[in-house]
């Protein structure tokens, strides 16, 4: 059976675990701080509101930035058939939010 | 399993909020669970990377010609075929149940795909399994259907990517669940951009919805790895049962089952 490298493998997976802890753990926080900021009334609504978004609008970029950086991954390893089908992936996501605006 | 198949009923059945941004809120709570869970799952080496990209081809495929299909066919109809493969889903899962880790080898010995196969520690027999892809093809078919009624119903999917992975490719249940949960943020987020242009997610909702879940997602991820391949894919037959029965509700009218 071919597998691949354990260590080469175990790097990708570290990449991609950091890549989503990191910018799940960031959208939350700023979504905790947007929330607890519009309970202190109007003054501080609309940054908070600010906030709560862009925290929404990284969470919504995640899954799309995971395939970007797995893309770049199996670029620098040398995997060019992988790297190709996260093009791929990547081409079709933006295709069809493009799509999906047109059709609003 | 993404929660997404949940917040929809509970958002407008119980909070009353319009539909539309219910099903905005709820791709934003499936992103929330695929990233806050998926880290956990990529440590414990349960998610297959390699398959996960090949099968996102389909998958995002699938959502992209869901979004060109919306509002073309009618919605009783995906319900009552969503009704209809969540049921002989459970069945396969339930029929397999004593098959859980041991998946006779079939298909080619060598060639592309067995670039796909690789091992996982499984906590709950103490040693690492090996298993190795099969079916292809079949499997990117089914996945392709995911994600078009994905896009089509405002779901993550996870609940037919999981029984997809496990009869089709003959996966692990705990390598089925850890690289679906991996990939249906990327087919909820082949519409959450076009969600968010249009204005369906509203932040007063979603942010707490997402926040929610990205707790219960991690909380999910660390049970999963100790909780043995039976149980769990008992766990599954009886929530497919469940969501089966209110998709024929909504397939004969009883709409507000599932908030439509």
């Amino acid at each position: 059976m071919t597998t691949p490298t354990c260590s080469a493998a175990d790097r990708l997976n570290s990449r991609l675990a950091w890549l989503l802890s990191r910018g799940s753990g960031a959208s939350c926080w700023l979504i905790a701080i947007g929330m607890v900021l519009r309970m202190f009334g109007a003054s501080a609504r609309s940054g908070a509101d600010g906030l709560v978004s862009t925290g929404i609008v990284l969470l919504i970029a995640l899954p799309t930035l995971r395939v970007a950086t797995m893309g770049v991954c199996f670029l620098f390893r040398r995997e060019f058939d992988f790297a190709l089908i996260a093009a791929l992936v990547l081409a079709i996501l933006v295709a069809s939010t493009l799509l999906g605006v047109a059709a609003g | 399993m993404s929660s997404g198949i949940f917040i929809v009923p509970i958002l407008t059945l119980i909070a009353g909020v319009d539909v539309r941004v219910a099903i905005g809120a709820s791709i934003v709570s499936v992103i929330a669970c695929s990233c806050g869970s998926a880290a956990s799952f990529l440590k414990e080496r349960l998610t297959n990377v390699r398959l996960a990209i090949v099968l996102e081809t389909a998958t995002t495929l699938g959502a992209a010609s869901g979004v060109l299909l919306s509002g073309v066919v009618s919605v009783p109809v995906l319900y009552a075929v969503f009704a209809m493969v969540l049921l002989v889903s459970a069945w396969q899962m339930l029929m397999r149940r004593g098959n859980a880790t041991a998946h006779p080898h079939g298909g080619p010995t060598d060639g592309w795909v067995r670039r796909l196969d690789s091992v996982y520690p499984d906590r709950a027999i103490g040693s690492d399994v090996a298993y190795r892809i099969e079916r292809l093809p079949a499997g990117l078919a089914l996945m392709y259907g995911a994600g078009l009624l994905s896009a089509l119903l405002g779901i993550g999917s996870g609940v037919l990517k999981i029984p997809a992975m496990d009869t089709a490719l003959r996966l692990p249940i705990k390598v089925s669940s850890a690289t679906s949960n991996f990939m249906i943020g990327v087919t909820a987020a082949a519409s959450a951009g076009a969600y968010f242009i249009r204005g369906a997610i509203v932040p007063a909702i979603a942010g707490p919805v997402a926040l929610g879940s990205v707790v219960g997602a991690l909380l999910g991820a660390r049970l999963l790895v100790f909780i043995a391949p039976n149980k769990l894919r008992l766990v599954f037959v009886v929530a497919l049962l469940v969501l089966a029965i209110q998709m024929v509700f909504a397939a004969v009218g009883v709409r507000r089952v599932l908030g439509a």
